[in-house]
């Protein structure tokens, strides 16, 4: 093949780039150009998401039913809610990547009880983890704090998208 | 002499096209033979068109059905009326026909068609038996004074009277066909989600006087709140990696695949109507919404 020129090479890089700028969806352009501690939150965010997916599949039957999994996923949130959560939300931390809703600092009290909750909730999960049964109730009740909070909270996704477009 | 013609033909296209448009608008008729209204099953239609969510203030803040909270559209903002049976500011007066007649035909027993933002395009496909049951229900649903607000339009919508155009323009009421070469749960989910579950009112993308366009449907719309609501189609929601049991999944947990939450007013769909259905019925939506092949017996929870 015929070398090309650095000329050409930046033309195609530059075109390259923009062209996966483009075509990111929205969610994924905006968690990449996010950074210190909004990142940081979205990191953890995600954390939550992937162990809520996992026992969710569990829930569904997509997967079996595995306590120890269950149990890590809890363990996972119960050290990374409450506080920890928290303190990835310092007055002053909106920028335009991220999906947080000025609310949370109008109603911090709120706020900080339902990431307290989460906490809570979560180690119940770890330690009802043993069977599917128990585990079932728990793991609901869980995911009723995350829509509570991410419904007073956060940006909605599409609004987001509207925002970037 | 040929200047006259013109005038003529003129006004007697402007009539035709005025005739048209406020002509007696289509209006389906059923026929009640051998079919009894049952209250129970009347409150799971309920459930399925999620009534509650629109006739009923939020956060407990009034009675069951005695009217809901302002609904913002581009035309203006749309308040539900009273449906409990009290008397006056309810619905305890009608008949079963006239409640057929509004459901299924929006039209109101004083003649006047309703607004489209009461989902009568979508109920038009509602089983004759459902809409026996529903009305069953509704008659025994306590009485209350209205909560709503009343519509708040800009002109011209304001006038109901254009609705009359609007339906000679943009309704065909038809019931639910089912498509012969695809299975009972295919069919039943086409059922809800078209007929009561009326889902396409909000995914899907309206025109500039507010029709629902068949070739688009479930493409991504506005939603109660005025905010925008995404697309559900089958080939969208497999490309952001939906299979088989997570629609069902998320209409009762409201979790999607990926382990986030559904919020807005998604979330209060879920935990007004669909976290209500049966397996079997979100299931079947399920299979509707994927495109699916029927799931084979059992392996469905």
């Amino acid at each position: 093949m015929r070398k090309l020129s650095a000329r050409m090479r930046f033309v195609l890089g530059i075109c390259v780039i923009t062209g996966s700028a483009l075509l990111g969806g929205g969610h994924l352009k905006a968690h990449e150009g996010a950074t210190g501690i909004v990142k940081e939150r979205m990191d953890t965010m995600k954390s939550f998401g992937k162990a809520v997916t996992r026992m969710g599949d569990m829930l569904k039957g997509k997967i079996p039913y595995d306590g120890q999994a269950v149990q890590q996923g809890a363990q996972t949130i119960t050290t990374h809610g409450g506080a920890d959560l928290i303190a990835l939300f310092p007055k002053g931390s909106e920028s335009d990547e991220s999906h947080a809703l000025p609310a949370i600092w109008q109603n911090w009290t709120k706020f900080s009880k339902l990431a307290g909750e989460l906490r809570t909730k979560a180690a119940a999960l770890a330690a009802a983890a043993d069977s599917q049964e128990t585990f079932q109730p728990v793991f609901v009740d869980l995911t009723d704090t995350c829509k509570a909070c991410h419904t007073k909270f956060r940006k909605k996704e599409e609004e987001k998208k509207e925002e970037e477009n | 002499m040929k200047k006259l013609l013109f005038i003529l033909a003129g006004v007697a296209g402007l009539s035709v096209a005025l005739l048209y448009l406020f002509w007696t608008p289509r209006a389906q008729m059923r026929d009640w033979t051998g079919i009894t209204g049952d209250a129970v099953r009347g409150a799971y239609v309920a459930r399925l068109a999620d009534c509650a969510s629109c006739h009923t203030l939020p956060k407990g803040a009034g009675p069951l059905f005695a009217g809901g909270a302002p609904i913002k559209t581009p035309f203006g903002s749309f308040s539900a009326p009273d449906i409990t049976s009290d008397p006056v500011t309810g619905i305890g007066s009608w008949t079963r026909d006239a409640f057929a007649q509004a459901v299924l035909n929006g039209a109101d027993p004083d003649g006047s068609s309703y607004y489209p933002v009461f989902p009568y395009p979508s109920f038009a496909h509602l089983s004759t038996q459902d809409v026996a049951d529903l009305w069953a229900y509704l008659k025994t649903v306590p009485p209350a004074p209205s909560t709503a607000s009343g519509h708040d339009l800009t002109w011209p919508f304001s006038q109901r009277v254009l609705m009359r155009a609007w339906k000679n323009l943009f309704f065909r009421p038809a019931p639910f066909k089912p498509n012969l070469k695809r299975g009972a749960a295919w069919n039943r989910g086409a059922y809800i989600v078209t007929g009561p579950g009326h889902c396409g009112e909000c995914h899907s993308p309206r025109g500039w006087l507010g029709n629902t366009q068949g070739g688009r449907a479930l493409s991504g719309g506005i939603g109660p709140d005025g905010k925008k609501v995404p697309t559900i189609t089958a080939r969208a929601l497999a490309e952001d990696g939906w299979t088989r049991g997570d629609v069902a999944f998320a209409l009762r947990l409201g979790l999607a695949p990926d382990g986030d939450t559904l919020d807005g007013a998604m979330a209060e769909v879920i935990a007004q109507s669909t976290r209500h259905f049966t397996p079997e019925d979100r299931s079947a939506i399920d299979t509707y919404i994927l495109d699916l092949p029927d799931p084979a017996p059992k392996s469905d929870r």
